[in-house]
C-alpha cells in the first residue's frame, strides 16, 4: 500500500510546523482582513490517523478543535502535541450532536471540517486562505470541495472523487442534522435561504478511510443503520436521507431492500440534486448484485437519459450486458464510457470507467469472439492507463500462453512491461505461478527475491516451480526449510509428499502420509492424501468418495501431473477415486485433459459429462475442440453446431464453425490431385 | 298481424353457391322470390326447387333495377336480402325475433361478416341495412353499390344478430371483382362527380388493387364531404384513409390522421389498433404499446363501426408482443403471443415469434416443453409448423418428436415430413419403414431418395443400390440416382468410382452438395455419448470425398459450398452483433 507514509521522523516534522504557526498567527493578528478558520473534528481513538491529519491542516487553519468521544488510546496527546484545543463529549449515539459541541468551542469565521482518516493535499493547504477570502468578497456561505476516496481491492488501491460540503461560515445557527449522515449544507439554506454555495475543486481532500473499511466491525455498520432507518421512519419525505440509507444498506450487502429504497428516493426527485446521479449508479449497483439484470438496465437507462455525460453509467450498463452474455450492447456502452469527457466532480466518478476498466472488459469481449489480438490490444490499453491493475497484466500474461512458450512469453511481457522493482517481479511470478507457467514463474520469483527477505509462501511456490520441472532435490530442500511449527507446514510436507508421489517413491511416501494423517488436517485434505498413498499400490483399496473441496485439491495435483507428463500418476489416481465423484468432475477433467493435449481422456471424460448432465454447450464446444485438435474439423463443425444452438448469443460458437469450414477447404486444396488446382484456380476457387 | 318475411335475391350462375345460401335461410323466411339475370347454368333449376317465385329478368347493367323488381314480386310483409354467395347465420338471433322485439322499426342494419383470406379466422364486420319493410317507398337506388334509403334514422335498428357470412373469396376473384367495380363506378362518377359515397366506394377498390396513390384523393374528399350522419361509411373511410397513407409512406400523417379521429371515437378499438400498426412501422414501440393496449381494453367497437374481428384480440396481442420484443422486454412479448395465439389458434404468426424467442431465450428443449406442456402440439396445424421450425434450427429430434406428440401424424403430408425428421435425427428404421410404407402408395422422389440416404447410413450398400437403380428409371430423377449411385459405389470401393464422368455433371454435384448441406445441419449428435454416428459421419465423408476427389469441377464446387458456408457465418454473425460485429476476427 503506497498510501501509507512512513512516520518515523513524524515528531521532528511537527515541532517544526508548529514553530512557523506561531509565527504566521502572529503576523495574521495585525491584519484584521483575513478570516479566522477554524478546523473542527471529532475523534475516537485515531492515534494512528490524526497526525497524518492535523499535519496536513496545520498551518493553513487558525484554530484546531477537537471533540473526543471517548478515545482509549493515545488520540488526544496526539492533538495537543499539535496544539489543538481538545473537549470531552459523551458518545450518544449521534453524530450531529457531537459535531455541533466541536462548532460550539469555534471561533473562527469559517469553518473547515474533517475527519482523522483524511488528509488536505498540499495545494488544498496552499488555496485555503485564498478560497475563504474569495469567499467573504462573494458573500458565499459555504463550499463543497473535493474529495478523493482511496479503495481497497485484491491488492490494488484505486480512487474515486467526489464533492463534500465541508467549509463553511461560522453562525451560530448553523448546526448538522442527521444521527449518521450529518449534514449542514441544508440546514444553512433553511437558516439563510439566500446563501450561496461555491464548489472548490482545488481544495482538495483525502480520504483513506475506505482502505480499512473491511476491518470495520459489522456490528458498527448494523448499529449506524439502525439508527438512519429510525431517522428515515421520522423523516419519510426526505430524498437525501433515504437515499443514505439506501447506500448504507448496498455496503452491507442487503442489496434488494436497498434498491427499494433508492427507488423510492429516486421518485419525483429534483433533478439538479447533487447526490441524484450516485443514486441511480447505486440503484444500478444494487439490482446487479440482486441478479435483477433488467432492472439494473432499466434504471442505467434511466440515469443515462438524466445524465448522459455520467461514464460511471455507460460502464456498469456495459458490465451487466457483459454478464448477461448481450455482447452487442456491452461492446457500445463500453465503448460510450470510454469516449466521454472528464465528469462533474459531483458524479464521483469510479476511477477507470473512462480507461483502464472499460479497456479490460472490451478486453474480455474480445475474447467472448476469440478474437485474441484485439484482446491484447485492450488489456494492453487498460495496464498503460493503470499500470497497478493487476487484472489486465495477468489477462495479458495468459494470452501470451507462457505454459507453451515461456521464451516468447517472457520476450513479450518485458518489451511491455517494465518490471524493475522486486515487488513487480514478484507480482509477475506469482500470476504466472498461477496460470501454471511454472518455469517462467520461478524466473521472475527469483528475481524478485533476491537478496529481500522472502515471505514464506513466496518459497513455496519457488519449491512448486522446480518440482514441476523434475528439479525434485532443489524443491526438497527449499521445503525442508518450513519446520514443524511453520504455519506453511502442512503444505510444505504435503509438496514433499507429491516430489516423492510423482517419482513414483513409495518408500518415501509412506512415512509422510502417516505423518499429515496424524496431522489433524480436514477430512477432505486427508481422503486426498489416501488416495495419492493408495494410487501407487498395485492392489486398490476401496474407491475412495471426495467432496467439492478435496475434487478441487485433487485436480490441481493431477493438473501437476499431467504438467509433468506423469500419465500414469493419473490414471491410478483416477482408479482410486469413486465412480460417482469421476462423473460429477467429467467436465472439469476433460478441460484438463484437453488443456495438456490429452485428447483420447478428454474425449472420454467429456462424453461421460454428456451422459451425466446432459447437453451442454460448454460440452460440446469443448468436444469440438477436440475433433478440431485431432484436425477432425468435419466432426468439429458438428460439435460447434450443437453448442451455438443451445447458447446461441455465445459468439465463439459461430467463429469455431467459421475456422472448421475454411479448415476444411483448406484440408481439400491440399489433398486433390494436383491438376485439379488449375481448375480450381480458374474458378476463382483457390483463396 | 303476424309480420312475414319475403327472402328476395338476384341471381346469375349460381349454381354452385345458391342452395348453400337458400339452405341457410329458408327455415327463417316465409316466401322466397328469386330473380334470375341470365344465368347459362342450372341456377334457376336449383332455385325453383326451393320456391316457386322464380323470375327472369334481363341484365340492363343496372343492380338497383333488377332487385326492385325482385322487390315487386314479394308478398310478405318485410323484405330479407342476400346475395348468393352469402349465408345466414341465425345462431345469436333470428329474424322473426328480431322483428318482434323492435315493432316500431322500419329496417334493421345487420352485421355482414367478410372473411379475410390472409388472416384466418378473421373477417370484417360491415352493419348492411338488409331488412326493411315492404313499403313502395322503399327501394333500391344507383347502379352499383344499391342501397335501400330510409330517411328516417330513428326507425333503423342496429342488431348484433342474424350474421350474414360472406364466402371467402380467392384473391383472384377479388380482383377481378374489383376491376369491374372500378369501371361501374367511373361511369356513375361521370354522371355524379362529386357524389362523396361513390368516391369512397373507388377509394376503397383502388387500396384493394394496391394503389394508394389513386385511392388517396377520392378518401380523401370521402372523409371530407361524409359526415357523422353516415357514420356507416365516415368510420370505414377513416380507416381506409389512414391504410392509403401508410401504403405511400406519409407515417406521420397517418398517425395524426388516427389520433384526431381517435378523440372523436373513443370507443373505436379498429382506429387504436391502426394507429398502432402505423406507429410500429415508424418504430416508436413504446407508444405503438399504448395504442395496441388501448385497442385491447376497448374490446368490440359498437355495432356501427367497421370493424376488423381481431383488432380487439389476437391481433393487437400479437402487434403488442412483436413491439414489446422490439423494446427487450421479452417475457412480456413472450406473454403476448402466447395470448395471442390462445385467441386465435389458426393464426400462426404470434407462434414463429414465439418459436425464435423461446429458442434463443431459453433453448431449444425448453422451448419444446414449453409448446408441449402449452398444449400447441395437440393443434395439428401448429404442431407441424413447429416441426418445421425446429428442423429447420437444427433439431430433427425435436420436429420428430413434435409430430410424434399430437395427432398431427395422422395426415399424409406430416407423414412424410416424419420420414424426413425421423431419418436425420438417426432413428433410420422408423424412417425405412414409414417410407417404404408410403411409396408402395405413390413414386415419391424426395422421399425415394431419403430412404437410399438411411439404407447409405445403415450401411446397406446393395439395398441401397437397388433403390437407387429404381430411381434412375425417372427420367426427372436421373441426376440424383446417378448421384447416389456414385456415392455408394466411392463408399463401397473406395476411392475406385461407377461412372468417373457421372462426377462432372453439373446436375450430380448439385444433388450431392444438397445432401451434404442436409447432413451438416441436420444430421443427428445425439445418442448416448453424442458419438454414436457412425454411419453419418461415414456418408458424410464419402459426399466429400467423392466430390473432392473425382472432378475438379466437383473439387471447385465443394470448396465454394465451404467457403459460403464460412461466409454466411460470417453475415450471420454481423447482423447478429451489431457494432460489435468489429470483433469479429
Amino acid at each position: 500500500m503506497r498510501f501509507i507514509t512512513d512516520y518515523s521522523y513524524t515528531k521532528w516534522k511537527v515541532t517544526v510546523i508548529v514553530h512557523i504557526l506561531a509565527k504566521k498567527a502572529n503576523n495574521r493578528q495585525g491584519n484584521f482582513m483575513a478570516p479566522r478558520i477554524s478546523l473542527c473534528m471529532i475523534v475516537k481513538n485515531e492515534e494512528k490517523n490524526l497526525r497524518r491529519c492535523l499535519g496536513s491542516a496545520i498551518g493553513a487553519v487558525d484554530e484546531i478543535i477537537v471533540v473526543d468521544t471517548g478515545s482509549t488510546d493515545n488520540t488526544v496527546r496526539v492533538a495537543t502535541e499539535f496544539g489543538a484545543q481538545v473537549y470531552f463529549f459523551p458518545w450518544n449515539g449521534n453524530f450531529s450532536d457531537a459535531r455541533n459541541a466541536s462548532l460550539e468551542r469555534a471561533t473562527g469565521e469559517w469553518i473547515l471540517v474533517l475527519d482523522a482518516d483524511e488528509e488536505l493535499t498540499a495545494e488544498g493547504r496552499e488555496v485555503l486562505r485564498r478560497v475563504v477570502q474569495e469567499g467573504c468578497a462573494d458573500g458565499v456561505e459555504g463550499y463543497f470541495v473535493k474529495i478523493i476516496n482511496y479503495l481497497g481491492e485484491e491488492g490494488w488501491v484505486e480512487t474515486c472523487p467526489d464533492l463534500v460540503f465541508r467549509l463553511f461560515k461560522n453562525r451560530s445557527d448553523y448546526r448538522f442534522r442527521g444521527a449518521v449522515h450529518e449534514q449542514i449544507a441544508d440546514v444553512i439554506l433553511e437558516k439563510n435561504p439566500r446563501a450561496r454555495y461555491k464548489v472548490a475543486e482545488s481544495l482538495t481532500i483525502l480520504h483513506y478511510g475506505y482502505l480499512e473499511e473491511k476491518v470495520q466491525e459489522k456490528d458498527k455498520k448494523n448499529r449506524n443503520l439502525s439508527i438512519i432507518r429510525q431517522e428515515v421512519e421520522q423523516n419519510p419525505k426526505n430524498r437525501l436521507l433515504r437515499y443514505h440509507y439506501g447506500v448504507e444498506l448496498f455496503r452491507i450487502g442487503r442489496h434488494e431492500e436497498a434498491a427499494a429504497e433508492l427507488l423510492r428516493a429516486a421518485e419525483g426527485a429534483d433533478p439538479g440534486a447533487v447526490y441524484l446521479p450516485k443514486l441511480y449508479r447505486y440503484l444500478a449497483l444494487a439490482y446487479q448484485a440482486a441478479g435483477r439484470y433488467p432492472e439494473a438496465l432499466q434504471a442505467i437507462q434511466k440515469g443515462i437519459d438524466l445524465f448522459p455525460d455520467y461514464a460511471d453509467l455507460y460502464y456498469y450498463g456495459g458490465l451487466v450486458c457483459l454478464q448477461t452474455k448481450r455482447y452487442a450492447r456491452a461492446y457500445e456502452l463500453f465503448n460510450r464510457a470510454l469516449s466521454l469527457p472528464e465528469p462533474p466532480v459531483y458524479y464521483a466518478p469510479f476511477a477507470g470507467t473512462r480507461g483502464f476498466r472499460s479497456y479490460f472488459h472490451l478486453g474480455q469481449l474480445a475474447e467472448a469472439f476469440l478474437n485474441e489480438e484485439e484482446a491484447m490490444r485492450y488489456y494492453i490499453l487498460s495496464l498503460r492507463d493503470n499500470p497497478s491493475f493487476t487484472p489486465a497484466l495477468e489477462s495479458i500474461a495468459r494470452l501470451l500462453r507462457p505454459q507453451e512458450d515461456p521464451a516468447y512469453a517472457k520476450r513479450c511481457l518485458e518489451t511491455l512491461c517494465d518490471f524493475c522493482t522486486p515487488e513487480a517481479n514478484l507480482l509477475i511470478g506469482q500470476i504466472l505461478f498461477r496460470l501454471g507457467a511454472f518455469r517462467l514463474a520461478l524466473e521472475y520469483l527469483e528475481k524478485g527475491t533476491k537478496g529481500q527477505q522472502v515471505k514464506p509462501e513466496v518459497l513455496l511456490w519457488k519449491a512448486i516451480c522446480l518440482m514441476q520441472q523434475e528439479r525434485f532435490l532443489e524443491a526438497l530442500r527449499l521445503l525442508d526449510g518450513f519446520g514443524p511449527g511453520h504455519r506453511l507446514y502442512a503444505l510444505a510436507q504435503l509438496n514433499k509428499l507429491l516430489c516423492f508421489w510423482f517419482q513414483g517413491n513409495r518408500r518415501k511416501v509412506r512415512p509422510l502420509v502417516r505423518e499429515l494423517l496424524a496431522l489433524g488436517l480436514s477430512s477432505q485434505t486427508s481422503a486426498v492424501i489416501r488416495i495419492l498413498d493408495g494410487s501407487l499400490h498395485r492392489r486398490k483399496g476401496p474407491p475412495v468418495f471426495l467432496e467439492e473441496e478435496g475434487m478441487s485439491l485433487l485436480l490441481e495435483i493431477i493438473m501437476r501431473a499431467l504438467d509433468l507428463g506423469r500419465h500414469e500418476r493419473v490414471e491410478a489416481l483416477l482408479e482410486c477415486l469413486a465412480e460417482e465423484c469421476r462423473r460429477k468432475c467429467a467436465r472439469p477433467l476433460g478441460r484438463l485433459f484437453l488443456r495438456y493435449g490429452c485428447l483420447n481422456h478428454a474425449e472420454r471424460y467429456l462424453a461421460l459429462d454428456l451422459e451425466v448432465s446432459g447437453e451442454s454447450a460448454e460440452t460440446f464446444f469443448l468436444l469440438g475442440e477436440v475433433k478440431e485438435a485431432r484436425g477432425e474439423y468435419l466432426e468439429a463443425q458438428g460439435f460447434y453446431r450443437r453448442a451455438s444452438l443451445l447458447e446461441p448469443g455465445e459468439p465463439k460458437h459461430y467463429i469455431k464453425l467459421m475456422r472448421c469450414y475454411e479448415n476444411l477447404r483448406k484440408g481439400i486444396l491440399q489433398s486433390i490431385p494436383e491438376g485439379y488446382l488449375a481448375a480450381l484456380d480458374a474458378q476463382g476457387n483457390h483463396g | 298481424m303476424k309480420p312475414t318475411i319475403t327472402l328476395a335475391m338476384i341471381v346469375r350462375n349460381e349454381e354452385d353457391n345458391l342452395p348453400g345460401c337458400l339452405e341457410s335461410a329458408r327455415h327463417w323466411v316465409d316466401e322466397i322470390v328469386i330473380v334470375d339475370t341470365g344465368s347459362g347454368d342450372r341456377t334457376p333449376e336449383i332455385a325453383r326447387r326451393y320456391t316457386a317465385k322464380v323470375y327472369t329478368c334481363p341484365w340492363r347493367d343496372d343492380f338497383s333495377a333488377a332487385r326492385n323488381f325482385a322487390l315487386e314480386q314479394a308478398t310478405g310483409s318485410w323484405i330479407l336480402c342476400l346475395d348468393a354467395d352469402e349465408r345466414l347465420d341465425a345462431t345469436g338471433g333470428d329474424l322473426r325475433s328480431l322483428i318482434k322485439k323492435h315493432p316500431h322499426r322500419e329496417a334493421f342494419l345487420l352485421p355482414l361478416h367478410n372473411p379475410i383470406p390472409e388472416i384466418p379466422g378473421s373477417y370484417t364486420r360491415f352493419p348492411v341495412l338488409r331488412l326493411f319493410r315492404n313499403k313502395p317507398a322503399y327501394r333500391f337506388r344507383g347502379k352499383i353499390h344499391e342501397q335501400v334509403t330510409v330517411h328516417s334514422p330513428g326507425a333503423v335498428g342496429l342488431a348484433p344478430a342474424p350474421v350474414i357470412w360472406h364466402r371467402p373469396l380467392s384473391v383472384r376473384e377479388r380482383r377481378r371483382k374489383r376491376g369491374r367495380n372500378i369501371a361501374l363506378l367511373q361511369r356513375a362518377l361521370a354522371k355524379d362527380p362529386l357524389n362523396p359515397f361513390l368516391l369512397y366506394y373507388l377509394g376503397v377498390e383502388w387500396l384493394g388493387l394496391g394503389k394508394p396513390g389513386y385511392a388517396l384523393p377520392c378518401l380523401e374528399r370521402a372523409y371530407r364531404e361524409i359526415s357523422d350522419e353516415h357514420i356507416l361509411f365516415r368510420a370505414p373511410a377513416v380507416r381506409y384513409l389512414v391504410a392509403a397513407l401508410r401504403g405511400l409512406g406519409r407515417l406521420d400523417e397517418a398517425i395524426c390522421l388516427c389520433l384526431k379521429e381517435a378523440l372523436r371515437y373513443s370507443d373505436y378499438t379498429d382506429l387504436f389498433f391502426d394507429g398502432g400498426v402505423v406507429l410500429e412501422e415508424k418504430g416508436e414501440y413504446e407508444v405503438a404499446v399504448r395504442w395496441f393496449e388501448e385497442a385491447v381494453n376497448c374490446g368490440q367497437p359498437p355495432s356501427h363501426f367497421v370493424h376488423t374481428c381481431g383488432t380487439d384480440g389476437f391481433l393487437s396481442l400479437y402487434h403488442l408482443g412483436h413491439c414489446l420484443e422490439k423494446l427487450g422486454r421479452l417475457e412480456e412479448a413472450e406473454k403476448f403471443y402466447a395470448r395471442a395465439l390462445a385467441a386465435n389458434p389458426d393464426y400462426l404468426p404470434p407462434l414463429y415469434h414465439l418459436f425464435l424467442l423461446l429458442l434463443t431465450t431459453r433453448g431449444a428443449r425448453a422451448a419444446y416443453d414449453y409448446f408441449k406442456l402449452a398444449g400447441h402440439l395437440h393443434q395439428p396445424r401448429q404442431a407441424t409448423v413447429l416441426a418445421d421450425l425446429f428442423f429447420e434450427a437444427g433439431y430433427s429430434g425435436l420436429a420428430r418428436a413434435c409430430l410424434k406428440e399430437g395427432p398431427a401424424a395422422v395426415s399424409g403430408e406430416s407423414t412424410r415430413q416424419l420420414v424426413k425428421f425421423s431419418l436425420y435425427s438417426g432413428h433410420t428404421e422408423e424412417a425405412l419403414t414409414l417410407a417404404e410404407s408410403l411409396l408402395s402408395e405413390k413414386h415419391d422422389p424426395d422421399l425415394a431418395v431419403g430412404e437410399i440416404l438411411g439404407l447409405v447410413v445403415q450401411g446397406d450398400y446393395g439395398r441401397a443400390r437397388e433403390k437407387a437403380l429404381r430411381l434412375w428409371q425417372y427420367r426427372h430423377e436421373r441426376s440424383r440416382a446417378l448421384a447416389m449411385l456414385g456415392l455408394i459405389t466411392h463408399l463401397k470401393g473406395g476411392r475406385k468410382t461407377y461412372q468417373p464422368e457421372d462426377a462432372r455433371r453439373p446436375e450430380v454435384i448439385k444433388a450431392l452438395l444438397g445432401i451434404l448441406e442436409n447432413c451438416l445441419c441436420h444430421a443427428p449428435h445425439a445418442g448416448k455419448w453424442g458419438l454414436n454416428t457412425e454411419g453419418w459421419s461415414r456418408l458424410v465423408k464419402g459426399i466429400t470425398g467423392y466430390l473432392a476427389y473425382f472432378s475438379p469441377e466437383g473439387a471447385a464446387a465443394l470448396c465454394g459450398y465451404l467457403e459460403e458456408k464460412a461466409a454466411s457465418v460470417r453475415i450471420w454473425m454481423e447482423r447478429r452483433y451489431g457494432p460489435a460485429r468489429e470483433l469479429v476476427p
